[in-house]
């Protein structure tokens, strides 16, 4: 090349770009574009909507996003939409803007000799990772990798089709750290993971520790209140008196850990004293006799000194609820006080099962519902066939037969990292390493594979273990699978594309799967695109993609429930099971019995509990701008801690804390308040961010996690993430 | 001409923030801009606990405090009755913060001016939204925007319901009502 | 070395080039012609133009009147194909702590209201306003945004870049007004890579041969008006 090529060089691509433009293109200052473009706030630009689902929690609400000029301005929740009803939360607002932030992951990295992460080609990084995943499978069979998802509509499909083309069962959501326990006990009492009270048209509904007020779902909110302003019995069972508050009648402040025993006492009552659903239990039922004998050992006056909570208030709740049912129920909660929190979690979620049975309120107006849902039908074309079920069943399946298959509990997995049994591990929308467990006990679990993959949209603690991050497009810039929704009216609804892709070299979720199979050699269960496959889903239900992009959300009004309809259960005896044949071979009782959560506090200690705060996922939103600024405006960091024990520890509202335990030790400030439990100490979940590319969530405040030990549930395999106790004391004092 | 206020019933409110942000995100504010802000108050003791939060934001005064100490003529009320900032003329002396008794106005870090909330229903057609922004966003309803001086109006007819106030009574004639 | 032949291997320097063409960059005569060059545009007073007596007795002045020592050393001796592929992968790929991207639009408001958006006014956001003129600009004079760089048209590599071919087109007073009007944020942007663990001393020259070019230019317009 001649000395004068090589300096007549140039980026821009066209013939111009290296000789001259011609005299006549017109440049046009900055100034002067600026003016020109003056009118397109306010309507000059070109504008497009375009319907979608957010993706700042789980219940990824329904929206319209209204597009300028190609920059996403405004969000407007969706009417239609069964969780949005017209609404996006504070979340819903400001996690719009992972979009453009300059934390975005750009381009594959792989950690290097010195653990720095630099970019490197896709090439590269698939046929790098394809290596060791290949090594792994010669050296250890297909059973020694592992994928943790948060579910999302893509991401659910791909990755767990990914695995099990490599021959692997190991896919697991991040339920052990969530519901996985809730929904497991759930299953052994009514044969499914989950029910919906029907709160706006209860007459009592018990929410123990779930708080729609803080853990926000719009169409949840309205229920509420609609049942608060026609006067229905709301009662929070929760250490704090959360948001809720103002839509309940009554706050119930529980000891933590034992909400098992108010249960098992509110159901003493109703059985010693006749007041439950004879006919349906013994229409209904196995094995009630049974528990109803064991119940005689939890009268309320027992239950008072385990709980806190007079035996009156339990003797006056369990009549109140007899007196309105069969139009009530305990609604069945998500993380809230026994998806992954104690020793007992999962017998709370079955006493809980068993509770409503006596009410005889399944599927009655006011009651708890089984509602319907629509899944896509089988797929004609073979592009789509499943690949070959794996020979062998989800790791820790034998260990924790209770866990739900579907779910799995991932905290097993990083048990086998760690022990070396476990040799490369997939992470997708996925923070294990900050929010699941342990967080010491995990990095070290992590550290030990020969292969750690995370596919993320920016520099989570989890990915900072990895050895090759992966860049996702951000949930605005790509369709995913159509989303089935379940309830009254089943609905099914997408995420739609809403911004043309940002930064060039990052890929959504199907592409990276589909691509990295086909480094692995199964590329053959990946040959079609996202958009033929979500047609296809969508073909069997009498829609088709392009009919739902004009409408984001579309429901199917024939399936729609009925009040009365006998409920089906899909237990083993296809009846309410008050005895588990499974729980019994666990190794637990086979009735719910009283189970002492793992940790009690002694002396000064205090349970650690967490909990959501309205602006706020887990530790995803954290590092949004708008979000944190009102968790610095509001000192939301703070420690929760009871009045009188803060009086007894000479701690100030406002006062800086050590807050201490085996595992860990932090400050912060403490909020004095009359609205916590004495036993606890109630520590935001959001909190700690340990990654210093999160430049707005590094460093603020204190992470639940990092207190927690790790264990796991009994039988359940969740997380117990509140099995930690700690000591408060002022700082300086 | 109409003369514009808005209801808040704190009694339906959650304090999830939705409305700040709202208002923030469809009225391009910087995230330190908070036109709306919270006081947060708990009253009984363990376990007879209640609470409320109640959200503040400029209450279009019609004896305002802000517009009678701004020596430039940058705040002003407006023919509508709807107190605004001329952000050419505010010249950044933060009077008008301290002399509102609802400290509500907010300063722009970037550029060195004051700004509050300013009905951006009125201004619909530019800013987009069909109503206030924290009016649309408001997951329990709690606000009510509109026209004081029509009493077929439903703010006018829910300040009659539920004989809402302003928050500080009669001090600056505020158009902003509560149900506490 | 011709003024436009300056700005093309400064782009080519924040840029992705091959490794023929950097060895050919910046080994051997090439290099001291463009330091040469460089020095030159630093103490003109317009580009390319220098007729006064004085100035053209400033135009002996060594980068060193500019620069620190350290920055010409670093300037003296380029950085390998090896060093360069290697800096990118480190500091200019988005998202890493050590992340360094040389794009305008993290460095400044993303919109001052030319274009709605609900994060206005806020800073630190890809595909800001200079982010939109500079696709707007490159498209009416004819070109193309590389597909590399769609997240960011106003990435350093292509308004240095941009200038070159405007010098070249003759465009010599837009590209004056280009240099002022668009490089203020390299102010910031070298304070960033002051920040960076690894040395980023080359770059951190090339910089400030940008920011020195500027404010020449700046006290000449001030000195004219």
């Amino acid at each position: 090349m001649s000395e004068n090529a090589i300096t007549r060089r140039s980026f821009l691509a066209g013939s111009a770009g290296a000789v001259a433009l011609t005299a006549a293109a017109g440049f046009m200052s900055f100034d002067a574009w600026e003016q020109a473009h003056a009118d397109d706030a306010s309507g000059g630009g070109e504008t497009k909507t375009v319907h979608t689902l957010c993706n700042a929690c789980s219940s990824k609400c329904g929206f319209t996003a209204y597009v300028v000029n190609g920059r996403l301005t405004k969000l407007i929740g969706d009417a239609d939409h069964p969780y949005a009803k017209g609404k996006i939360c504070a979340r819903g607002f400001g996690y719009s803007q992972i979009a453009y932030s300059e934390d975005r992951l750009t381009d594959p990295l792989k950690k290097n000799d010195q653990g720095k992460f630099e970019a490197i080609s896709w090439d590269q990084a698939y046929s790098e990772i394809a290596d060791k995943v290949k090594a792994i499978i010669d050296d250890k069979g297909p059973q020694a990798l592992a994928m943790v998802q948060d579910p999302r509509p893509s991401g659910k499909y791909y990755t767990k089709r990914f695995m099990n083309a490599l021959g692997s069962a190991n896919v697991y959501t991040h339920g052990a750290a969530c519901n996985l326990s809730k929904e497991s006990g759930m299953t052994q009492a009514i044969g499914t993971g989950s029910y919906s009270s029907d709160v706006a048209n209860a007459k009592m509904t018990m929410f123990i520790g779930r708080s729609y007020a803080d853990a926000i779902r719009p169409s949840s909110v309205a229920a509420l209140q609609k049942a608060h302003e026609k006067g229905s019995h709301i009662v929070l069972v929760d250490p704090r008196c959360s948001n809720s508050r103002v839509f309940a009648d009554e706050w119930v402040p529980i000891n933590p850990g034992t909400d098992l025993a108010l249960v098992l006492a509110m159901s003493n009552v109703l059985v010693a004293r006749g007041l439950y659903d004879k006919e349906f239990v013994a229409a209904n039922t196995v094995g009630f006799d049974e528990w109803a004998r064991a119940l005689a050992e939890y009268p309320p006056e027992w239950a008072e000194k385990v709980t806190g909570i007079p035996a009156t208030t339990i003797s006056r709740l369990a009549v109140e609820f007899a007196e309105a049912a069969p139009a009530a129920s305990i609604e069945p909660s998500w993380r809230g006080a026994f998806g992954c929190s104690y020793a007992n979690s999962g017998e709370t979620a079955r006493a809980i099962c068993l509770f409503n049975t006596l009410l005889g309120c399944w599927n009655q107006k006011g009651g708890a519902l089984f509602t319907p849902s629509v899944s896509a039908g089988k797929l004609a074309d073979e592009r789509f066939a499943d690949p070959k079920k794996p020979e062998d069943k989800l790791l820790g399946s034998a260990e924790y037969p209770l866990a739900l298959s579907s779910m799995g509990t991932n905290l097993f997995a990083a048990e086998q990292a760690k022990e070396g049994n476990v040799k490369g591990m997939f992470f997708y929308n996925s923070n294990m390493a900050a929010g699941y467990s342990n967080t010491a006990y995990l990095a070290d679990a992590l550290s030990n594979l020969d292969l750690c993959v995370v596919v993320d949209v920016q520099m989570s603690e989890t990915a900072m273990l990895a050895d090759y991050v992966l860049p996702d497009t951000s949930y605005l810039e790509r369709l995913e699978l159509p989303e089935f929704i379940g309830g009254k009216v089943p609905a099914v609804a997408l995420r739609d594309q809403v911004l043309e892709k940002i930064h060039p070299n990052t890929k959504p979720v199907d592409e990276i799967f589909a691509e990295l199979a086909e480094a692995c050699g199964v590329g053959e269960y990946f040959r079609f695109g996202v958009d033929e496959l979500a047609d296809a889903q969508l073909q069997t239900v009498g829609l088709s993609l392009d009919t739902l992009k004009q409408t984001g959300t579309a429901h199917f009004p024939e399936k729609e429930f009925a009040y009365g309809t006998a409920p089906k259960f899909k237990t083993p005896t296809e009846k309410v099971q008050f005895t588990s044949e499974a729980c019994e071979k666990a190794g637990l009782s086979p009735y719910p019995v009283w189970v002492e959560p793992a940790t009690m506090p002694m002396g000064d200690e205090l349970r650690l509990v967490g909990g959501k705060q309205a602006i706020h996922s887990h530790t995803q939103t954290a590092n949004i701008e708008d979000l944190m600024q009102i968790t610095k405006d509001y000192d939301l960091t703070r420690v929760w801690l009871n009045a009188d024990v803060a009086k007894r520890l000479g701690i100030e509202d406002g006062d800086e804390v050590e807050v201490s335990n085996t595992q860990h030790t932090g400050r912060v400030r403490a909020k004095v308040t009359q609205r916590m439990n004495p036993t606890a100490l109630y520590m935001p979940s959001h909190y700690g961010c340990s990654s210093p590319d999160q430049h707005t969530a590094f460093d603020v405040g204190l992470r639940q996690m990092d207190f927690v030990p790790f264990h796991l549930e009994p039988a359940y395999g969740g997380a117990m993430t509140q099995e930690a106790v700690v000591t408060v004391k002022k700082v300086g004092a | 001409m109409a003369r514009y206020g808005m209801l808040i019933n704190t009694k339906k409110c959650i304090g999830c923030y939705a409305c700040r942000v709202a208002c923030q995100r469809q009225n391009d504010l910087l995230p330190t801009q908070d036109f709306i802000r919270y006081e947060e108050h708990e009253t009984g003791t363990y376990p007879n606990v209640s609470i409320e939060t109640v959200p503040l934001q400029c209450m279009h005064c019609e004896d305002a405090p802000c517009v009678a100490v701004c020596p430039t003529g940058a705040a002003y009320i407006g023919a509508d009755g709807i107190v605004g900032v001329d952000e050419g003329r505010c010249i950044g002396c933060k009077y008008c913060m301290a002399a509102c008794p609802y400290q509500v106005r907010v300063h722009n870090e970037k550029t060195g001016t004051v700004d509050k909330c300013r009905f951006c229903t009125v201004s619909a057609e530019t800013s987009g939204t069909k109503m206030c922004s924290c009016v649309e966003a408001c997951l329990t309803n709690a606000r009510i925007f509109g026209d004081l001086d029509d009493p077929e109006s439903d703010i006018s007819k829910a300040i009659a319901e539920t004989n809402a106030q302003p928050i500080a009574g009669d001090l600056t004639k505020s158009k902003v009502f509560y149900v506490r | 070395m011709e003024d436009e032949a300056v700005f093309s291997v400064l782009a080519q320097c924040f840029g992705p080039v091959d490794e023929a063409a950097w060895s050919q960059l910046s080994k051997g005569p090439l290099w001291s012609d463009f330091l040469d060059g460089a020095r030159r545009v630093m103490q003109a007073d317009e580009l390319g133009a220098l007729e006064a007596p004085l100035a053209r007795a400033r135009r002996r002045c060594p980068l060193q009147e500019f620069l620190s020592s350290g920055e010409v050393n670093a300037l003296f001796t380029p950085p390998t194909y090896a060093e360069k592929q290697a800096f990118a992968a480190r500091h200019f790929a988005g998202g890493l702590p050590e992340s360094a991207m040389p794009v305008e639009s993290l460095y400044r408001t993303w919109s001052t209201g030319a274009a709605p958006a609900p994060f206005s006014q806020q800073q630190g956001l890809y595909l800001g306003d200079s982010a939109h003129y500079m696709r707007e600009l490159v498209e009416r004079f004819g070109m193309e945004v590389p597909p590399a760089f769609a997240a960011c048209p106003d990435h350093l590599a292509l308004e240095l870049d941009l200038v070159a071919v405007m010098l070249r087109s003759g465009m010599r007073e837009e590209a004056r007004q280009f240099l002022t009007e668009r490089f203020a944020w390299l102010t910031a942007y070298r304070m960033r890579l002051l920040t960076l663990d690894d040395d980023a001393r080359f770059y951190i020259g090339l910089v400030d041969v940008i920011v020195t070019i500027r404010a020449q230019l700046t006290m000449a317009d001030a000195a004219i008006a």
